[in-house]
């Protein structure tokens, strides 16, 4: 039985709510220990615990008797925005995919195989935490009326205790138009994200498919650190050079450091375009790789 | 996601201070290859390119290479989900076992 990440979320959700527990930022760990407990309650997850190993980020594991699960989360080097990111996805594994446990065992036979159903899992996992740490209609309440901003995805990102990056991703989500969320490092794209309109109408980047350099007259390639990051208006075909002629993509870019991690967050908000009609071929290929919430 | 050499390069390219682009100058490389290698889970680069990064950032091109065996998913994965799994070295999975190890014995 598959589960949907969403409904999954919305349902925890409705359930803080009704027991009034639901102010911000969630408290994801009582939430994760409490919830489990209520709803399985043969092998709950018993504990978050810390994993202080370098590059480890969080896992979800079960007891070799199978009568309780445990958390693990390097709490050492990320921010608590990403800690609580990284525990809500793990909750995630609990809540969507601990049944699917046999899956798992016979995949690694197949690596092709596994590296699909894995990402397909992370890719649910990171859905799931999204909108449990920020749901839709608060998140919507949030920005409606606002324009796009750094200060205001800094405001969400301090409401929801999450990185500035989730709060974009969700800010693509809920934007009404034509949004792409990108990362990058070196000058080239680590990863990309369309939103629906945007992927629809053939503006986006394929990061996986070969190293996608940052056009010079974008913004990303001059931003530096600070606090509001930089804005500016490029002409749309400087990215999406399939874009009609006149079109100006407005790109918000901030600077993102951490320990052991370092990108320029980019944002693109594309102005509305009424073409309906798309090549097959670009619906095909959604190869844009895979947005990390961090 | 990185290999554990591509990892290597790049964070010995940052302590050094060099410049992605400089790095492909120096080792006669397309920046866009060198950004894969840091970045991607790419094949092994041939000998002659190993010994000219490590050349270049001033390491002998056995560091680089070291033991960046993958071991493929073995008995602790089995009923786990990790994240970044795969970027951990032997030594860092080995800790890790004991870690986990050490949750179950109470």
């Amino acid at each position: 039985m598959q589960k949907n990440p969403k409904n999954e979320a919305n349902k925890i959700t409705k359930v803080l709510r009704t027991a009034g527990f639901d102010q911000f930022p969630i408290k994801v760990r009582e939430v994760a220990l409490e919830y489990s407990k209520a709803v399985c309650p043969e092998a709950p997850i018993s504990a978050i615990k810390p994993v202080p190993i370098p590059s480890f980020e969080g896992m979800l594991k079960k007891s070799p008797k199978g009568d309780k699960w445990i958390i693990g989360v390097n709490e050492n080097v990320a921010s608590s925005g990403r800690i609580n990111f990284t525990i809500a996805h793990e909750f995630a594994h609990y809540i969507l995919h601990r049944d699917l446990q046999q899956d798992f065992q016979c995949a690694p036979k197949d690596m092709h195989t596994w590296d699909a159903l894995g990402k397909k899992i992370e890719a649910e996992a990171d859905v799931f935490a999204s909108y449990l740490l920020m749901p839709a209609d608060d998140f919507r309440s949030q920005v409606s009326g606002h324009e796009l901003s750094i200060d205001l995805l800094r405001h969400c990102a301090d409401r929801y205790d999450v990185s500035l990056t989730a709060a974009a991703l969700k800010w693509r989500e809920i934007a009404p138009g034509r949004v792409v969320v990108l990362a990058a490092k070196d000058g080239f794209l680590d990863w990309s994200s369309s939103n629906d309109r945007a992927f629809k109408s053939g503006a986006y980047l394929a990061t996986s498919k070969q190293p996608i350099e940052v056009p010079a007259a974008s913004v990303l390639t001059r931003s530096f650190r600070s606090a509001s990051g930089d804005k500016a208006r490029v002409d749309a075909r400087a990215w999406f050079p399939k874009e009609p002629e006149g079109l100006e993509i407005t790109e918000h870019a901030f600077v993102v450091e951490g320990d052991g991690y370092n990108y320029t967050l980019g944002i693109l908000t594309l102005p509305e375009r009424d073409r309906e009609e798309d090549d097959e071929e670009d619906l095909l290929a959604p190869l844009t790789g895979m947005p990390t919430f961090r | 996601m990185a290999s554990s050499l591509g990892m290597k390069i790049s964070a010995r390219r940052r302590e050094l201070g060099i410049s992605l682009e400089r790095l492909a100058e120096l080792t006669d490389s397309s920046k866009s290859y060198l950004w894969e290698l840091e970045n991607r889970d790419k094949p092994n680069p041939s000998m002659d390119k190993v010994n000219k990064i490590a050349l270049a950032l001033n390491l002998a091109p056995e560091t680089l290479l070291g033991s960046a065996t993958e071991t493929s998913q073995d008995v602790e994965t089995d009923s786990a989900f990790f994240r970044k799994y795969q970027a951990l070295d032997e030594g860092d999975k080995k800790r890790l076992r004991k870690i986990v190890d050490d949750w179950w014995e109470d």
